[in-house]
């Protein structure tokens, strides 16, 4: 095990790192502590504080040492996924004890972690992996497997006013699916819509609490809906801005802004998510913060920070406060454009599709 | 099952286009019906080229769009496809390979998935695929 280097510079509304030693492909919150968790390609985790500091020295979190995609945390079980395998580590209670983990030997697009303390991992074909956070020889891990041709690639959590969580799910050309989460239940349905030529690669929510989503397609095709339980009202709004670059990556979403990240570059539509939501019309050309650079993965902080992973190994740290009140400078190629969307009423499809349950056993 | 009447440039391999792949069996990845025979040889024939293949003999593939990104191959999103090794003389044929390790008998633990990182470390050192797109797709995201 190694502590990585880093080397931290400034950029416009942020910073800029550099690893050494550490070959970085994601980023997500530490769930320790104040700052982030890194992947990198060959399944280790790192560690850092806010400033991007290492904390502890990596350490190979996967069974498989195949590139980190996911990572969540919840009843004192990390779950880290790959496209491999899904390791639990069941974390000591105590600092002399050690530690245990199980292996699923299937991989995951991702995973996240839900209030119950029960682990969702999309498995694109082979279908949905739902499984509580125990420590145990064997854990009973389900893989439910929708009765329609479902690709399950990514997942976001929503809530609804009773605190109930809700599954939004990017499912490709299955359009986006929803479902309130249950748990014990052995066969769900899966509300789908769709509309021919979408590809939906990415998913995430509007409000900390709600059931607003945003949505992305493989084009860029931009997808806003204000209830994911009730799409008949008002119904989605769907667009696409010509001037966006780059095959869509993630789809992000934070302080009232919508955070689209390209194979070419990073665009923050300014207050489109507020405006949206307010129940006002989507601006005719919203201002839009265009960062180009060679993304491979991203997130958001606890609403306060966006980190961006690119190719040349570095993470960008930028301040969400600062590009929402932020006048843009262009020492590093960044520029506020004011990008018109086309805007057009695709003709939504809905499907109800059963998700049977299956056990598959962790060994 | 169709033949190609040419054999791959460099090793002269011969390669069929099965109908499992093309449609024939539902549980198998299957070939865009939109993508013509002549690609599907020709991502055979540029893997044999540059000898993309992994410790088991196994080739890998894949096809650029006219923007320079990496073409949907597979009806279920595969941006890559898999030539599983043959003995001489033996026929090769492929389909697109899903980045993800499934579920099944099949794959059983100690099992990689494929392709093997290594392979698209093979693509990257060729200056086949750029840095961007060796890291998403070993993390079995699309580019």
């Amino acid at each position: 095990m190694s502590r990585p280097g880093t080397t931290t510079g400034t950029i416009d509304f942020g910073t800029r790192t550099t690893f050494e030693g550490f070959d970085v492909v994601w980023v997500g919150p530490n769930p320790f502590h104040d700052g982030f968790a890194f992947g990198s390609e060959d399944g280790k985790l790192l560690f850092t504080n806010e400033d991007i500091q290492p904390v502890v020295e990596a350490y190979r979190a996967t069974a498989s040492g195949e590139a980190i995609n996911g990572l969540a945390y919840s009843g004192g079980v990390l779950a880290v996924s790959t496209r491999s395998d899904t390791t639990f580590w069941c974390l000591p209670l105590h600092q002399d004890e050690p530690g245990s983990c199980v292996t699923t030997p299937a991989g995951a697009h991702g995973i996240v972690a839900m209030a119950d303390g029960h682990f969702v991992a999309p498995m694109g074909h082979s279908g949905l992996l739902v499984m509580k956070a125990m420590v145990g020889d064997k854990i009973p891990v389900g893989v439910s497997k929708a009765t329609e041709q479902v690709c399950f690639y990514r997942v976001a959590i929503l809530q609804d006013p009773h605190g109930i969580e809700v599954l939004a799910f990017a499912l490709r050309r299955a359009g986006l699916g929803f479902e309130t989460f249950n748990s014990e239940a052995e066969n769900t349905r899966l509300n789908t819509t769709t509309f021919d030529q979408l590809d939906v690669v990415d998913v995430c929510a509007m409000e900390p609490k709600g059931l607003s989503i945003a949505a992305v397609g493989l084009d860029g095709t931009l997808v806003l809906i204000r209830n994911a339980l009730d799409l008949d009202d008002m119904g989605p709004v769907t667009m696409r801005f010509p001037a966006v670059e780059g095959v869509a990556y993630r789809l992000l979403s934070s302080r009232g802004h919508i955070i689209l990240v390209t194979s070419k570059a990073t665009y923050v539509f300014v207050d489109l998510a507020k405006k949206f939501l307010a129940g006002g019309s989507v601006p005719i050309a919203p201002p839009t913060l265009v960062m180009p650079m060679e993304p491979i993965d991203a997130c958001v902080y606890r609403d306060k920070l966006l980190l961006v992973v690119t190719a040349d190994n570095a993470v960008l740290r930028f301040d969400l406060e600062m590009i929402g009140e932020g006048v843009p400078r262009k020492s590093t190629g960044s520029e506020l454009k004011l990008l018109q969307p086309t805007r057009f009423q695709p003709d939504w499809r809905q499907l109800g599709v059963n998700r049977g349950l299956r056990e598959m056993v962790s060994t | 099952m169709v033949d190609h009447p040419n054999p791959t440039q460099r090793s002269g391999f011969l390669y069929s286009f099965t109908p499992k792949h093309h449609g024939a069996d539902k549980g198998a990845s299957c070939w865009l019906p939109r993508l013509p025979l002549e690609r599907e040889f020709a991502i055979f024939d540029e893997a044999d080229l540059h000898e993309i293949a992994d410790d088991a003999g196994n080739y890998y593939g894949f096809s650029r769009s006219e923007d320079g990104g990496l073409l949907q191959l597979g009806l279920w999103f595969e941006q890559l496809a898999e030539f599983p090794f043959q003995d001489p003389e033996a026929r090769w044929h492929g389909y697109p390979s899903y980045p993800l390790k499934g579920i099944g008998p099949e794959n059983r633990r100690g099992d990689k998935c494929k392709p093997a990182k290594e392979v698209f470390e093979k693509m990257y050192r060729g200056m086949l695929i750029s840095a961007q797109e060796r890291k998403r797709l070993s993390k079995g995201d699309h580019v």
